[in-house]
């Protein structure tokens, strides 16, 4: 099995008729490989969602390619919307089954499943509730489980947690981290949270507005959990994304993309304790 | 003492009987007094209004249902009922579908609908006799012409309510169109669709006597007319009160069976008004210029 199931090469998206159209994104390069969470930030407007809506297959790059490689279960991607939308007329176990109730993903069926995944999420004791009996942080667990049950090789988050308070927030966050380490999850992760980009992710994309593209990227070594490190990190993460946010050039020379005219294909040169520029 | 006092929920319960069962029943006492008293008040003793008044028409019912001789009729009316029914849903459903889900199917037929709505089913009884001749099927195509409105809007408004989020979870998780109708679209539209068929049985059983009084042989409509050429007219008070008797009933098993048990939360639904307010207030231009109720 290739070790990496998500590549997106010298991809861009265009709205609009010709004449006046608007580049959403362009000459974006990704690659996820097995067990890695990307999370994909960058303020609204870069077209880290629509990035993220044509992964799943909801829409399509004008140019340049999505190559996605199905799991051992058949399925290659499954998206969770910011919106948990859980369908009102069933309980929680039934939301979680309905992706198995459709023939595409037949191979992920198996005995047990449902209740396992209920029970790792944390659901089993509100398997036959009703989604108006759920808080917030509940919903959005349910749909994760609804996509995590199919068993998609890669899975894509589209600000799951963008709807939820900030405390809810914090510790779906924290919950997030432990399961997919528990179940070896694949994420793409799309946000303009930088907090959570850098609690979340193994590698942190920033992607910079009209047309977007990811002008840094940084990986998160394992020794990268030291605090004086973490905060290095944070606030040159935080000094990027403001940087781009507000449309300027990126201020400081040694770190500024070595082929910014060449596509935003340039990574972080200056390497960080702990943190090391990726390929 | 504290038990003294009767609790709440006993009176509140004491209260909800008299309301459900003792005020309705106490409305039917007065409405009998009075039209006792209008038949006693304004009709000559020996004339042959007489006959109309609620003591002889309950004489000539307890006397048609001993003899069984209104069981054909009821029968007849009840298939007609169905029959009708069943093909306005056959058509209604799908037409409202299209309706809801289609912009340019709506633009194009909803003017149209809305026109061919607004024309009485009974206009239609000479054309439908040209067509289907005497028998039951100008009965069948009168009622489905009136009750297919009902189900077609409602049904249209079920589906132009339905979040279309969930048809992108759907294509998310890689659902078939059949699919996707099976498990998305159906149980979302699906009390929108009863209410539809509650409102459309209301309208049938309303065309379904005049409809009867042509070129049938059976039926409630029928006897009217019958008993009106035999000069029974305490019969035909007797027929009165079966029709409306047995609308009354549908009405409400209508209710209870087409009432689902989860309603589908969080969204506006169709209007329940039982009776013809919902689908008559239904068909109005949006901002939109779309048709929905």
């Amino acid at each position: 099995m290739a070790a990496r199931p998500l590549r997106v090469t010298g991809g861009a998206r265009r709205f609009g008729a010709r004449g006046q159209q608007f580049t959403v994104f362009e000459d974006l390069d990704l690659e996820v490989q097995d067990g890695e969470v990307v999370v994909l930030l960058g303020p609204s407007g870069c077209g880290k969602s629509t990035l993220l809506r044509i992964i799943a297959g909801l829409d399509q790059l004008d140019e340049g390619t999505v190559e996605v490689a199905p799991g051992e279960h058949g399925r290659d991607v499954g998206i969770v919307f910011q919106q948990p939308l859980l369908l009102p007329w069933l309980n929680v176990r039934d939301n979680v089954t309905l992706g198995l109730r459709y023939r595409a993903n037949r191979g992920a069926k198996e005995a047990g499943l449902v209740d396992r995944t209920l029970a790792e999420f944390g659901l089993a004791d509100l398997a036959e509730a009703y989604p108006s009996e759920l808080s917030g942080g509940q919903a959005q667990r349910v749909s994760l489980a609804r996509t995590v049950v199919t068993r998609p090789r890669v899975i894509l988050l589209d600000e799951p947690f963008g709807a939820l308070d900030p405390l809810t927030r914090r510790s779906m966050q924290q919950w997030l981290v432990g399961v997919q380490q528990s179940l070896g999850l694949t994420v793409v992760m799309v946000t303009h949270d930088v907090e959570e980009a850098i609690l979340l992710g193994n590698r942190v994309a920033l992607m910079s507005p009209s047309p977007g593209r990811i002008c840094r990227t940084w990986s998160l070594g394992s020794d990268a959990g030291e605090p004086r490190q973490m905060a290095t990190l944070r606030e040159e993460v935080l000094r990027t994304y403001s940087e781009v946010a507000s449309g300027g050039p990126l201020s400081a020379p040694d770190t500024a993309l070595a082929s910014a005219g060449a596509g935003g294909r340039g990574e972080a040169t200056r390497p960080l304790p702990g943190v090391s520029p990726t390929q | 003492m504290q038990q003294a006092r009767p609790r709440p929920d006993l009176r509140a319960r004491v209260g909800g009987v008299a309301a459900t069962v003792a005020l309705p029943v106490l409305g039917g006492v007065l409405a009998v007094a009075l039209w006792w008293a209008a038949v006693r008040l304004f009709v000559e003793p020996g004339s042959f209004l007489a006959a109309f008044a609620p003591d002889r028409g309950a004489r000539a019912l307890a006397d048609l249902l001993a003899e069984g001789a209104l069981n054909r009729h009821v029968a007849a009316s009840l298939k007609r009922i169905l029959v009708g029914l069943l093909i306005a849903a056959a058509i209604g459903i799908p037409f409202g579908l299209a309706l809801g889900g289609l912009p340019v199917f709506n633009r194009v037929a909803g003017p149209v609908a809305s026109f061919v709505r607004m024309v009485s089913p009974l206009s239609w009884t000479p054309l439908a006799i040209i067509w289907f001749g005497v028998g039951d099927q100008p009965v069948y195509f009168l009622i489905a012409i009136g009750a297919v409105w009902p189900i077609a809007l409602s049904t249209s408004a079920g589906v132009a309510a339905l979040d279309p989020q969930w048809l992108m979870l759907g294509r998310s998780l890689r659902a078939t169109p059949f699919e996707m109708m099976r498990t998305i679209v159906w149980p979302g539209i699906r009390s929108d669709v009863l209410t539809g068929l509650r409102l459309a049985l209301t309208t049938a059983w309303i065309i379904l006597v005049p409809a009867e009084m042509l070129g049938v042989d059976s039926g409630l409509g029928y006897f009217i007319l019958d008993s009106r050429d035999r000069f029974a007219y305490s019969d035909l008070v007797a027929a009165i009160v079966v029709i409306g008797a047995l609308g009354f009933v549908l009405d409400r098993a209508a209710h209870i069976l087409l009432t689902p048990r989860r309603r589908a939360a969080q969204r506006p639904s169709a209007p329940v008004v039982p009776g013809l307010a919902g689908a008559e207030g239904a068909l109005q231009r949006a901002d939109t210029g779309e048709y929905r109720i």
